[in-house]
């Protein structure tokens, strides 16, 4: 259990910690969340005494920690941070074996504990103990990094960001590892994020903090029902809209479409399509009136070296309003497999294409707003 | 005539082969030291060590002929004089080597319980050795050079020949002192850049 006990801190004059107080239970994953200069990572780095506070007590099963010999209170606390901090120097086994050497543990045990870590994260030992991490993805790295946090089998691990730095499909991965790590190994941890939706992945308990002070401590469940301030609400905006998603096929679309005249040669129109890349281009009339579309496979099979690209337009592509909801655009390129569909206005001209492309792009921002993406 | 003044070729290559390891290992040990004493002191240092480079722009010549006054005409008179030279460029190395050491390391280091001391062994010098072994192989090269001017207060070495060659101009003198004065710092840079990549663990090498 680690209790803070009306801990303050301020730095030259200025309060970044206000008599905060709160308890961890054992077991428990508790991860710290806020804007900016919140004080969240001051908060995680007093409990190893990277930082020291001004004033208050921070207890771990009773015992104050200022009372502790530092190296004793820090090997047995697991530290991870975003910038991973692998010693290249050192291969991944020696890593690994860092605190267990600074404990004077045997030879054969740091062995056996490097080879059965190595295992739990999927790196097997014959190939990757012997790399060092330059010779590694960050992905792997920061798995090392986490199992060097583990290695002598600390009650508590302390993680700052640690997931800042990786790649989105890799942070999903590792993510759902130290999830499952946490729960086997039941260790209590304290894990600092600035993204909400990590918290709500990962905790027990998200405490929330602002300018200093805890603004709630609860539950993801709990946060995101009732979230007890605005600041709050602002971080779980974009979660707490999942279930409101009205979109119209207008607000997801792409306005850039490549159209062509239907008088165009089938050469040019070839040429333009190989120029932009593309399989097919839309057909408008002089008026911007959909005619249909063409594709790369019926300009060169059937396409006439010298005609207009009139009589190749294919109808059988799907076309929506722009008032039309997102999802019948999402069903057309679903479960009709349609590569695009395309967007007319009332008067039958061309407004937008929407591709499998554009609705997850519109998706992430929905849920997740414009920086994440 | 070569082969008339080939045991004394052979003294004087020994003589300042001598000259070169002891004044290049003494100086290289304290150089280290000093450097992590500075870089314990981050502010101390920035004002000391521009005064150790001054040190360093004392013509040697000069600082040989004050030893000479105070030790007189003794081997420990090069030794002290080629040591002291010796020391700032290892320590201008292993200073910046170790002040530039990626804080990210140092914070991992510390907050899974290294102590200052075991950081020290097991981080920041590992991390600047190879920044450190430039420094000695720079030392050395210079080294190389400088101790020719034992010769000026009698010691001998390879300053002996070319000494002779000036005084009494004869070419092959200055020849005889000078080219294996050339092979031996070509032939000690070469075997440290050996040596730096052999204590280089491959994780620390490019690319």
């Amino acid at each position: 259990m680690i209790e803070f006990q009306h801990i303050s801190k301020s730095y030259h004059g200025k309060p970044i910690i206000n008599d905060l107080s709160f308890t961890i239970h054992d077991g428990e994953f508790i991860v710290l969340i806020g804007p900016s200069g919140c004080g969240k990572t001051t908060t995680l780095k007093m409990i190893n005494r990277l930082i020291t506070m001004d004033s208050g007590k921070i207890l771990i099963d009773n015992e104050d920690i200022t009372k502790k010999d530092l190296t004793d209170l820090r090997t047995h606390i697991g530290y991870v941070i975003q910038q991973i901090g692998l010693f290249p120097n050192m291969t991944v086994a020696q890593n690994i074996s860092v605190v267990p050497k600074l404990l004077k543990w045997g030879k054969e045990d740091m062995d056996k504990r490097v080879r059965e870590l190595l295992e739990m994260v999927d790196l097997p030992y014959e190939e990757y103990a012997h790399k060092y991490p330059n010779e590694m993805s960050g992905g792997q790295q920061q798995r090392v990094g986490v199992l060097r946090a583990l290695a002598a089998r600390p009650p508590v691990l302390l993680m700052d960001e640690p997931f800042g730095a990786l790649d989105p499909i890799t942070r999903d991965t590792l993510q759902e590892e130290l999830k499952d790590l946490q729960q086997k190994l039941n260790i209590t941890t304290v894990f600092v994020t600035h993204d909400m939706e990590e918290a709500i992945k990962l905790a027990d308990q998200i405490v929330f903090m602002d300018k200093g002070d805890i603004v709630q401590m609860d539950s993801p469940e709990e946060m995101l029902r009732n979230p007890k301030a605005d600041i709050i609400r602002q971080f779980m905006g974009k979660h707490t809209k999942q279930n409101t998603i009205e979109l119209t096929c207008g607000e997801i679309m792409k306005t850039n479409v490549l159209k062509v005249d239907n008088k165009r040669k089938v050469l040019e129109s070839l040429e333009l399509m190989r120029s932009k890349g593309t399989d097919s281009v839309v057909v408008v009339d002089k008026t911007n009136t959909y005619m249909g579309i063409v594709n790369i496979d019926d300009l060169q099979k059937r396409g006439i070296p010298g005609q207009s690209i009139e009589n190749i337009i294919r109808n059988d592509v799907i076309t929506l309003s722009t008032e039309a909801h997102a999802k019948e655009a999402m069903d057309a390129i679903q479960n009709q497999r349609a590569d695009f569909v395309v967007v007319l206005n009332d008067k039958q001209k061309v407004v937008g294409i929407i591709t499998k492309g554009s609705i997850a792009r519109s998706l992430s921002t929905t849920l997740w707003g414009e920086n994440n993406v | 005539m070569w082969v008339r003044y080939a045991p004394r070729l052979m003294n004087a290559i020994l003589t300042h082969f001598y000259f070169v390891i002891v004044s290049v290992s003494i100086g290289s040990i304290l150089a280290v030291i000093l450097a992590i004493a500075l870089s314990r002191f981050k502010k101390a240092a920035k004002y000391l060590m521009p005064i150790l480079g001054i040190f360093q722009t004392i013509p040697g010549i000069v600082f040989i002929g004050v030893l000479f006054i105070y030790i007189g005409m003794r081997p420990e008179t090069v030794i002290i004089a080629l040591s002291v030279y010796a020391i700032l460029p290892v320590l201008k190395n292993a200073y910046t080597g170790i002040v530039t050491v990626d804080p990210a390391l140092i914070e991992a280091g510390r907050g899974i319980g290294m102590n200052p001391w075991i950081l020290l062994w097991r981080v920041e010098l590992p991390m600047a050795l190879n920044s450190i072994i430039t420094g000695i192989r720079m030392s050395t090269i210079y080294t190389v050079s400088w101790a020719v001017l034992a010769a000026m207060i009698g010691q001998g070495g390879l300053g002996e020949f070319i000494y002779i060659g000036i005084n009494s101009n004869m070419k092959q003198f200055i020849v005889m002192g000078s080219i294996p004065a050339a092979l031996m710092a070509i032939g000690l840079g070469y075997l440290i850049d050996k040596v730096q990549v052999k204590l280089t663990p491959r994780g620390l090498r490019r690319n």
